[in-house]
């Protein structure tokens, strides 16, 4: 078989490793829509930025995070670190949720806004569920979708303002921010309250949009996590209206009261300026070298690659003299032992020396009788054997008598 | 300049992955040291790399082109660039019929060497070939090298091996007495002065000189010198089933090694001597004199390769033209798997031709094959075989049976008796 070279099997793994890369690449590029919706680098109606420069100008860290939350294995402080996460636009891998809990079980805080679904996941490892459908209240500014909640806790009290929301449910944890008991959620996404005989959660009463996980993590000194039902309260666009910038300032005091380092994850949105080049840039990368399952195959590949290598790899032949002088050649003795047909090659061979022995033509001597033959020969175990073409004892033994013979 | 091929070896590969994986893992856990690491192994790498040698010639002088067997030729491969910085790795080719007796043809050429030397033992005739030179190129870390041929093959003519003859004179039966005879500067039996000497009891009154009887008061006799009168024929088998026992030693070379040793002899002693070769096909020499004979008969001899299995009836059959009437052929063979050889030998001597077989046996040297070990085949064949000569010596051929262990002298000095 013939054997593939190693520098096909090098050829072969970096254009996989290459594929893989860019396959990744456009997985993550392709995956968002949307782009910039409250990303705290935007600065539209949209954006988060105005959110952003508030905790800056309040004297926090403030980070962003462009390529994946999987880099918060590497966070040295999660305790006085909180990560921001506004309306992801994208799922996060298991790689990802794997990181964000450690780094909550390692005393991080986590802040998530959502409303598509997406938050799911992570929400759903601390036992929260966000709900499909726009949530209804009574407390509405100018437009049902416009909706003003009562917040009353200790880090704030007053009013917040959310722009069509959802909601929470919750088997675990606190609830921050709750409903009236009128309001209803809109399952069907049909702007109407029905429904309400099938009891497909459509039915009014009290929901949920806001909860914390752990409740008394300051006196624990454990990670802490906040799920929101609406992230257009941090929009740029929102956060100024009724009190949502006191309310998430307030938020933030409450998860970091020592301050510290706000992460907003990014990586959850597509970057509008140049950072959004780098982070398109650095995305697979960052997935290759952070991600477990790519790190898995990657290392996996290489291995391969290294033991196939080792594998076909053939050292340089050392060339050497051959010298072929003592090679031997034979011809008449091939077949070393005599076999049925050579008995007639030595009876003709006994012939041949006995008529040459007696200086006969072969005319004169094939001319003799048996009875003069048997009388030339004088061995009467040649004599048989030439009459007959048998012999006594072995093959052996008749080829020394023939040697031993002489003409009398 | 032949193809070259480049090649990895498995220790840059290795560079390369230490260097690879250090990068990685410096990636995903933002460490300086293996960050250093990587760089270093890269940087080791890129360095052997820009230190690799350049393309060089190889040139090969050897100490003489043309030796008889058993002579050995000194061979030089020289560098053209010696300021090398890398390492070469060199491999003279040299055909597997030539022995290396001293050094090797193969050398690792450290940087600024200038190149090597070797001894060839020529071992046995032909046309050898030595070369091209096989060159390998190394960085100095031997982490990547490239292959090429390079130069162009060299010729070694290795004539069969001439053993001396007896001396005296080769007489040889039938003398042909012919106009133009070519006088010898040796006492003969011509008619041209050659020297004086003390005269014996069978010298013939006639040959006395008298005056120099008379000046020295002691009786003198004159010598005459020798003339040419015979044409040589030597048929040789070069058949393939003739080249048993080994490569170096078995009846097709001591048939050659003997044709170039008698003919010697004879055409010193300005004999014309003609020469047949069967086996493949069948080459014919006319009988000549001198050294062109001489060369002609050794290119001859040293061309011949075993091969083909055309018959002494056959080879005679074509070659009866060329044969001088009633001059005396040597035939030279193992006279094995031939049924033809009784009656080639019997139209010879029909025609008037004295035949000499010289008959080195193959059985022999295929008994040597199985270490000397008497086996029944070979029982069967040693019978055939005396039968064989038996027969020829019956029909008036003068049959050498020449035993391997017997060298080509003592071939000569029965063909002497």
């Amino acid at each position: 078989m013939r054997r593939i070279g190693a520098s096909t099997i090098w050829k072969w793994t970096f254009l996989l490793m290459f594929l893989l890369f860019i396959s990744t690449e456009i997985y993550v590029v392709t995956s968002m829509e949307d782009e910039g919706e409250l990303s705290s680098l935007e600065n539209g109606w949209t954006g988060a930025s105005a959110f952003s420069d508030e905790l800056s100008r309040r004297g926090f860290d403030v980070r962003s995070l462009l390529t994946t939350p999987s880099l918060l294995h590497e966070e040295e402080d999660p305790g006085n670190t909180l990560l921001i996460s506004l309306g992801p636009q994208r799922e996060y891998s298991l790689s990802e949720l794997h990181a964000l809990r450690k780094f909550h079980s390692r005393g991080g805080r986590i802040l998530m806004a959502d409303d598509s679904g997406n938050g799911n996941g992570l929400a759903s490892r601390f036992e929260v569920n966000f709900v499909r459908g726009q949530l209804y209240d009574q407390n509405f500014v100018s437009s049902p979708d416009l909706v003003k909640f009562d917040v009353n806790q200790d880090f704030f009290d007053g009013t917040v303002l959310m722009n069509r929301p959802a909601s929470l449910s919750f088997s675990s944890g606190q609830a921050l921010i709750a409903s009236t008991t009128s309001a209803w959620v809109d399952r069907n996404g049909n702007g109407i309250n029905d429904n309400i005989s099938t009891n497909q959660g459509e039915a009014p009463g009290i929901r949920y949009l806001a909860v914390i996980s752990d409740p008394d993590f300051t006196e624990h000194g454990s990670g802490a996590a906040v799920f929101i039902a609406d992230p257009s309260l941090f929009m740029n666009g929102m956060i100024e209206l009724e009190g949502n910038m006191e309310f998430a300032v307030s938020l933030v005091e409450h998860l970091l009261p020592r301050g510290g380092k706000v992460i907003f994850d990014d990586s959850v949105h597509r970057s509008p300026d140049a950072s959004g080049i780098v982070q398109r840039s650095l995305r697979g990368l960052a997935f290759a070298t952070t991600d477990v399952n790519l790190k898995i195959v990657s290392g996996a590949m290489a291995v391969l690659a290294l033991l196939s290598a080792a594998y076909l790899y053939e050292p340089p032949g050392k060339p050497g003299h051959d010298c072929i002088l003592n090679r031997t050649g034979v011809a008449e003795l091939v077949e070393p032992e005599l076999l049925e047909g050579d008995l007639a090659e030595l009876r003709k061979a006994v012939l041949d020396r006995i008529r040459v022995s007696y200086g006969m033509s072969v005319d004169d001597f094939s001319a003799l009788s048996w009875n003069e033959l048997e009388e030339l020969v004088g061995s009467p175990g040649i004599y048989r054997f030439l009459r007959k073409g048998k012999y006594r004892g072995g093959v052996e033994e008749l080829l020394l008598e023939v040697m031993a013979w002489e003409r009398k | 300049m032949g193809k070259e091929m480049k090649h990895f070896t498995l220790r840059a590969m290795g560079y390369a992955s230490v260097s690879a994986a250090a990068f990685v893992t410096a990636l995903v856990l933002s460490s300086e040291l293996f960050l250093a690491a990587s760089l270093m192994s890269a940087a080791l790498f890129i360095l052997s790399l820009s230190l690799y040698p350049r393309r060089c010639e190889v040139t090969r002088e050897m100490e003489k082109d043309t030796v008889f067997e058993g002579e050995k030729v000194r061979v030089s491969l020289n560098v053209s660039d010696q300021r090398h910085l890398g390492n070469l790795e060199i491999f003279d080719r040299v055909s597997p019929m030539l022995e290396l007796a001293e050094g090797s043809n193969l050398a690792s050429l450290s940087p600024g060497s200038r190149g090597f030397d070797y001894t060839i033992n020529a071992s046995i005739r032909g046309y050898h070939r030595i070369g091209p030179t096989f060159l390998r190129r190394w960085d100095p870390l031997f982490l990547w090298f490239k292959e090429e041929e390079i130069g162009n093959p060299s010729q070694l003519t290795v004539f069969p091996r001439i053993s001396p003859g007896r001396a005296g004179e080769l007489i040889l039966k039938d003398r042909k007495y012919r106009p133009g005879d070519m006088r010898l500067k040796r006492v003969g039996l011509g008619k041209e002065f050659h020297s004086i000497r003390d005269y014996t009891t069978t010298d013939p009154f006639n040959t006395i000189n008298w005056k120099a009887t008379a000046r020295t008061r002691k009786l003198l006799v004159n010598q005459f010198e020798a003339e040419s009168v015979t044409d040589v024929m030597f048929i040789l088998d070069s058949r393939l089933v003739s080249r048993v026992g080994t490569i170096r030693d078995n009846p097709v070379e001591r048939c050659i090694r003997f044709c170039a040793s008698l003919s010697n002899e004879l055409l010193n002693r300005s004999n014309r001597v003609g020469l047949i070769i069967y086996g493949s096909s069948v080459n014919v020499m006319k009988p000549a004199a001198g050294s062109g004979a001489h060369d002609q008969i050794l290119h001859m001899l040293t061309n011949s390769t075993p091969a083909g299995q055309i018959t002494l009836g056959a080879s005679i059959t074509y070659s009866l033209p060329y044969l001088p009437p009633n001059s005396p052929i040597f035939i030279l063979s193992a006279l094995n798997e031939d049924p033809t050889i009784r009656d080639a030998v019997k139209q010879l001597i029909g025609r008037g031709h004295k035949v000499t077989i010289v008959s080195p046996s193959g059985i022999e040297f295929e008994k040597g094959v199985y270490d000397n070990k008497v086996i029944p085949k070979y029982v069967l064949k040693r019978i055939e075989r005396d039968n064989l000569l038996l027969d020829l010596r019956a029909v008036g051929a003068r049959v050498i049976d020449w035993d391997p262990s017997k060298d080509v002298i003592w071939a000569m000095e029965e063909v002497w008796k």
